[in-house]
């Protein structure tokens, strides 16, 4: 029993430092490294209740309802960038800064490899991949639009006020839904992982349900409707990436979004076309050397760049 | 340019990040594997002058780490072949794995749907909107303490439940259960 009561204290001494670590200073780091550092199981505990942090990050939460007895206190409404303390300025320093110059518009970001997940009022989240800024409303939590980059949407559903949101110049109206969304402005694929969304189109809505795609390659142009299983729908989570008949210049480009690796194609590989799944560790050392093994070409490292040319000899 | 700081601040910090990711991975290659990796992206970590430096390449150095150990706990048993090549999306051979994944955020969303509203909006605002325990305790009209004090307890409910979710997958391993740690407080 005293066994198990140790461990259990360990498990919350870990915890505290977890919430303690959010805004940390030099010095906290370093006394969390000598705490680390003072017995294997405290490792192992921190290990176990970062795990278990991440999970609650990806997590749905239930939809917030107003607290009781919190009607007179300001209702403060997702400062995002001007929340204070030492986690804020963080936040603040990886976003790409996004003010608009006025109104209840406002932009969130993230760079090249960076993620964060975004809670609007309705109870609706957002994951936000790398490389990818959308523009929401404080006035309005049911809309939003993805200027850029790639997202999944879990909507929280209200038939009196559907989720509107817009890509590539197209509207995009949820029907009750998990769906991801990219778009480099122009370009737009929309997946559904659960229940429906309508997507807006010249010859009227075209409704899509749980597995169904449908990606344009600019806009105006042709909409392409597909299957998807819809586990692998929003892949770009969990590492796993799908590509369908695209230029291998796309599936570089959108490494970089996700992960920030930097990697130039040499000769004619950028238009060589790529199509299967390619399952990712967000570490280069690992995932660019397989990524030459599977299209069969050498790679080499050039400062922070990397360099993949064609295995096979061109012929001069 | 942003960075030329952020490189100097991150070479003076080496022996320090080296620490926390040896501990954190539980070996020192590993460790200097991520420090390199850290060091080759250093330019994409931020598009602006950091407020604290060093406390910032801590972050991410620990969440690097994290990374690290979520993607060797699901490499572990399939090994080799991660990266690969799949003509349809039915013949997925982590199948397993991923209805594993997919247990554990069930397990989570499931001990968060249980817990007291306030414990869950604190839960949600310092996790997913980043947003400070002052802040939280602002909105929640109570004192820091007491948000911190929800915080430990929504952290531990959670990892309460993946605990018992692991040991019904791994079988009863152990002798002493520890059930009554999922009651709701």
């Amino acid at each position: 029993m005293i066994v198990s009561a140790e461990q259990a204290d360990i498990i919350d001494r870990a915890i505290g430092w977890h919430l303690r670590l959010a805004d940390a200073d030099e010095a906290a780091w370093s006394a969390f490294v000598d705490w680390l550092e003072a017995d294997p199981a405290h490792a192992a505990a921190y290990d176990r209740v970062a795990a278990g942090d991440r999970l609650i990050g990806g997590a749905r939460f239930p939809a917030a309802r107003p607290l009781p007895g919190n009607d007179d206190a300001p209702r403060r409404r997702w400062p995002w960038l001007a929340a204070g303390g030492a986690a804020a300025a963080v936040v603040a320093a990886l976003t790409i800064p996004a003010l608009t110059p006025a109104g209840s518009a406002y932009a969130v970001a993230t760079g090249a490899g960076e993620r964060r997940v975004v809670a609007l009022d309705d109870g609706t989240s957002i994951e936000m991949s790398g490389g990818t800024r959308l523009r929401l409303d404080h006035a309005d939590p049911r809309v939003a639009t993805l200027e850029r980059g790639e997202a999944v949407f879990h909507v929280r559903h209200d038939a009196a006020h559907p989720f509107v949101m817009t890509a590539g110049g197209t509207t995009i109206r949820d029907l009750g839904t998990v769906f991801n969304v990219a778009s480099d402005g122009t370009a737009l694929s929309v997946a559904v992982a659960e229940g429906a969304v309508e997507v807006g189109a010249a010859g009227g809505p075209v409704r899509l349900g749980a597995g169904d795609m449908l990606s344009r390659a600019r806009e105006g142009g042709p909409a392409v409707k597909g299957r998807i299983a819809p586990d692998l729908v929003g892949g770009w989570r969990s590492g796993r990436l799908s590509f369908h008949d695209q230029r291998l210049a796309a599936v570089t480009a959108t490494l970089d979004r996700l992960y920030g690796y930097r990697i130039a194609l040499d000769g004619a590989l950028p238009e060589r076309p790529f199509t299967g799944m390619i399952r990712l560790s967000g570490t280069a050392d690992r995932d660019i050397p397989h990524l030459a093994g599977l299209i069969g070409a050498t790679w080499r490292r050039d400062q922070g760049r990397w360099i993949l040319s064609d295995a096979q000899p061109s012929p001069r | 340019m942003a960075d030329g700081g952020l490189r100097a601040v991150f070479l003076a910090q080496r022996p320090m990040l080296l620490r926390l990711l040896t501990a954190r991975l539980g070996n020192r290659d590993d460790a200097e594997d991520a420090l390199q990796d850290m060091w080759l992206r250093i330019d994409q970590l931020s598009d602006k002058p950091v407020a604290q430096p060093a406390a910032f390449l801590y972050r991410v150095a620990a969440n690097l780490a994290t990374d690290r150990r979520i993607a060797a706990g699901r490499r572990g048993a399939r090994d080799a072949v991660w990266l690969d090549i799949q003509s349809a999306p039915e013949e997925i051979p982590d199948a397993e794995r991923t209805m594993l994944a997919r247990g554990e955020w069930r397990e989570v969303e499931g001990a968060i749907a249980d817990m007291p509203e306030r414990m869950a909006t604190a839960l949600r605002m310092f996790r997913l909107e980043e947003r400070s325990q002052r802040a939280i305790a602002e909105h929640l009209g109570i004192s820091v303490s007491g948000v911190e004090k929800l915080l430990q307890r929504a952290y531990r409910k959670i990892h309460d439940r993946l605990d018992g979710y692991a040991e019904d997958r791994a079988g009863p391993r152990r002798q002493q259960g520890e059930g009554d740690n999922d009651r709701v407080g």
